[in-house]
């Protein structure tokens, strides 16, 4: 494989750090591993101690003590053991809250999971990379907002260098954000077992300064150019005119049925609720489940109405839905 | 035949004596031979398994066999092995003796929870007919809804399976409740009948769920009905709920027994009354209760709430408690005692080093984010190794060669079983140590080929996992051959206290007891 993970020593616990957090994390590792090497210590120490001591021998035939309790002893190795436990918790608790909770500015990116590939739509920049050891790049210093969607079985998205990982479900969103601090090429491992080539299930996440990122940007769009690959935005319109455009098209009137990205749009309840979200991220991020043009797509019909619109469950790959809604988002106007 | 040298094992002779048998010990010893033949299947796979990781990409087998190869290892290891275990066996064979019975309170449903082991056995080595399955142990949707092979056939097997638990555990519970000796509370009970008696309500209060989610899976994939996988209308994080609500608390029906054979052993090779014994045997109902309230932390990163989250972590930490006070009484009934290095002892030892190292990490994945970066990881892997092999199982094979002068008349040669015992101690080391680290470095669990930088770690675990298989066979080996050669037992040869070594014979009569037994000996007291 020619995927490195950098560690600094083939003998230390973790891999380099690539972010702020991962540096923090650090400390609370060693902190886990030196007072658990301690408490190691505490038993295996006295256990040698008593073997060697109270070995049987000619002159310890008999136990020379049948003691059996001593509460002041039985409180301690309960309480203390319950502080350490404690402080464990809240530390750990401290930082998983500063990896959940969104950060700003940041890039968003949308993540498809897939026997056996990843593949990454740069919602900004419009286009997409994807592939069997794909190499996913980001500018350095900014946080990078991965919205997670699996096209087949659970997949789990893995930044050892990062130190986090989020399960990437079918038909589900998972929220993952990080802020690369450093540059370089760091791993993407599948981990959650996904079946026959589980384990080349790699990408290759490249940090770079913002203006190599960008040249980076416009090498891929000119290579995409040159193989005919079109942008998403493309990709979605062509799907909106194959599928959806006989009904929804844009510009003539079809009586009730909503033109979709259209202010006729905003007449639905449900769409224009997530329209409003989506202007205010954090309520969006928070609630990633929530009424979406894709949860549409799937499933036109609710418990309360019954749509006209077939279900378009089997017809679409994750990554087209997310095209037809990335043109749908890009082209807002009636 | 005189009356003196009669026992359970010649008092009926021919086939039928034995698999119609109604008597605790024989059903006992037929299940710690089935359960010994599945440990040896299973330990082949694992060797196969580290063989091919001792290079990255293809050293022996093809990837689908190897995925095929450790969900055969890690189901029948959990399924076959280690959930019915100490209970099914050493459970089985002494619970009634120690609380001076004859048999468990109901003989004929022992005998069927063994068929019904049996035939749950069968159906998962009959799943390989329709194609081994690449599951994983775990069967985690959408995957196993989509997977080939005999899915439905293995997880009906484990259904099954689950019943032997049941039934097994339903009659230890009323066992102990019922027959206990005259003049024997609950407070003089042998903290192994503790350790036994809080498993078996795992096993029935638990088990039952395992059951209605098997049997979803099972409607899910013959008949599409939509509970699981997404894409026809279901949840697979449910699925993980319902998975884990059982098998968390099946960890704890894995390792409390483990622990009650240890209390039992550091008492006698001590020859010091128990230190603690009703904190160690409330430790383990606490524990037994806990642990149906921490399933969460399988799942931390399976897109359940930070809120579930947070609630899990801090619960979790709560099973730690009941564990470090466990391990702090065995020490202090070493202190001042007349400690017997023998090779039960050995084994023990074995445990305390192993599982205390399992306990430990075990605290560090409770961890929130720290359990973020380490899941499904070989840091994962090492643990449960390190809790399982290393605690559960090195209990197991203590308490057989603790008993097995009662089983078998016979006494195993020392060395032999010391020198077992150690290899197994530093294999065991060699093989899953490294893991920690190459896990917390990030490679992933489940992998067939792997990063070249993993090489060393990978070369290390294999090498050691052949010392590992080469202690456990020449502890089996052991015990085999004193069969043939060991040395006739005394009846009492560790100075025990309790009843299976005080008031039977060297090999227990057909119904425990040649006269009354009586509470002549204090409790753990020597």
């Amino acid at each position: 494989m020619n995927i490195k993970l950098p560690i600094a020593s083939q003998w230390r616990w973790m891999p380099i750090p690539a972010s702020e957090y991962a540096e923090e994390f650090n400390c609370l590792f060693s902190f886990l591993i030196w007072t658990g090497f301690g408490l190691f210590l505490i038993v295996i120490v006295p256990l040698i101690i008593f073997l060697v001591k109270y070995r049987f021998r000619s002159n310890n035939l008999k136990a020379s003590s049948q003691k059996d309790h001593n509460f002041s002893l039985e409180l301690i190795w309960t309480i203390l053991p319950i502080i350490y436990l404690s402080v464990c918790f809240v530390w750990g608790f401290n930082q998983y809250i500063n990896i959940v909770s969104p950060k700003y500015p940041s890039i968003k990116m949308n993540v498809i999971g897939q026997k056996w590939h990843w593949s990454v739509q740069y919602l900004n920049q419009d286009m997409a990379v994807s592939g069997r050891d794909v190499v996913i790049g980001v500018p350095v210093n900014i946080n990078i907002q991965l919205r997670l969607i699996s096209q087949d079985v659970i997949h789990s998205f893995f930044l050892p260098n990062f130190r986090i990982k989020q399960d990437v479900l079918p038909g589900r969103y998972t929220i993952l954000s990080f802020t690369p601090n450093k540059i370089g090429e760091f791993p993407v491992f599948c981990a959650e077992y996904c079946g026959v080539l589980h384990s080349n299930m790699l990408a290759k996440l490249k940090v770079m300064p913002y203006g190599e990122y960008a040249n980076w940007v416009a090498n891929i769009k000119y290579q995409n150019v040159k193989s005919g690959q079109v942008s998403i935005t493309e990709q979605g319109k062509k799907l909106y005119f194959r599928y959806c455009a006989s009904c929804h098209a844009r510009g003539s009137g079809y009586g009730t049925i909503p033109y979709m990205p259209t202010s006729e749009l905003r007449k639905r309840t449900d769409l224009n609720q997530y329209l409003l979200k989506l202007k205010d991220d954090i309520k969006y991020l928070n609630n990633p489940n929530s009424s979406t043009i894709r949860n549409y797509i799937l499933s036109p019909g609710n418990k309360e109405k019954i749509s006209k619109m077939p279900s378009f469950q089997q017809k679409f790959t994750e990554f087209e839905i997310h095209a037809i809604v990335k043109y749908l988002h890009t082209n807002a106007k009636p | 035949m005189n009356s003196s040298s009669e026992n359970y094992l010649n008092c009926k002779t021919g086939i039928k004596s034995w698999i119609f048998s109604l008597d605790h010990k024989r059903i006992g010893l037929m299940y710690l031979i089935t359960i010994l033949i599945f440990f040896v299947i299973s330990g082949v796979f694992a060797l196969l398994i580290r063989t091919e990781l001792f290079t990255p990409g293809f050293t022996i087998i093809n990837a689908k066999h190897y995925n095929q190869l450790f969900t055969l290892h890690g189901a029948i290891m959990v399924f076959l092995v280690i959930i019915p275990g100490i209970p099914s066996s050493l459970g089985n064979f002494f619970l009634p003796i120690m609380i001076g019975a004859t048999d468990v309170a109901f003989p004929l449903l022992n005998l069927l929870s063994y068929y019904i082991y049996l035939f749950g056995s069968f159906l998962a080595l009959f799943s390989l007919y329709f194609g081994a399955i690449d599951t994983g142990w775990t069967f985690y949707m959408p995957y196993s809804g989509t997977s080939d092979g005999g899915v439905v056939i293995m997880v009906l097997a484990a259904f099954v399976l689950g019943f032997s638990s049941i039934l097994t555990g339903l009659n230890f519970i009323v066992t102990t409740q019922t027959l206990r000796i005259n003049g024997m509370g609950w407070f003089q009970m042998p903290l192994f009948v503790w350790g036994i008696y809080a498993t078996s309500f795992i096993q029935i209060m638990a088990t039952p769920v395992l059951a209605v989610t098997l049997i979803l899976l099972i409607l899910e994939r013959t008949l599409k009905i939509g509970i699981f996988d997404p894409s026809l209308g279901g949840d697979p994080v449910l699925f993980q709920h319902f998975f884990w609500f059982y098998s968390h608390p099946a960890v704890y029906i894995m390792i409390l027994p483990g622990m009650a054979i240890v209390s039992e052993i550091i008492s006698v090779f001590s020859q010091k009354r128990i230190f603690g014994y009703k904190a160690i045997a409330l430790s383990s109902i606490s524990l037994a209760l806990f642990s149906f309230f921490v399933w969460g932390h399988h799942m931390f990163v399976s897109g359940q709430s930070e809120l579930v989250n947070m609630l899990f972590s801090a619960l979790t930490f709560m099973v730690a408690i009941p564990s470090g006070v466990k391990m702090f009484n065995w020490l202090a009934t070493m202190y001042r005692g007349s400690i017997h290095l023998k090779t039960p002892m050995l084994w023990v030892l074995g445990f305390f080093f192993l599982f205390s190292i399992g306990g430990i990490t075990g605290v560090i994945l409770g961890v929130l984010s720290a359990n973020v970066h380490l899941h499904d990881t070989y840091f994962v892997v090492a643990h449960f190794h390190y809790v399982m092999v290393g605690g559960t199982f090195m209990a197991f094979m203590g308490g057989i060669y603790y008993w097995w002068p009662k089983i078998t008349g016979k006494m195993y040669n020392e060395r032999m079983g010391a020198l077992s015992a150690i290899t197994v101690i530093i294999g065991f080391n060699l093989t899953f140590f490294v893991q920690f680290i190459m896990g917390a470095q990030g490679m992933p669990r489940r992998y067939y080929n792997y990063l070249d930088q993993f090489t060393i770690y990978h070369q290390i675990s294999t090498i050691g996992s052949y010392i590992l298989g080469l202690g456990f066979l020449s502890a089996l080996l052991t015990l085999l051959l004193s069969l043939k050669t060991g040395k006739p037992a005394s009846a009492n040869p560790w100075n025990a206290s309790s009843l299976e070594w005080t008031d039977t014979e060297i090999i227990p009569a057909e119904l425990n007891f040649r006269k009354p037994p009586k509470l002549s000996r204090g409790l753990y007291e020597y």
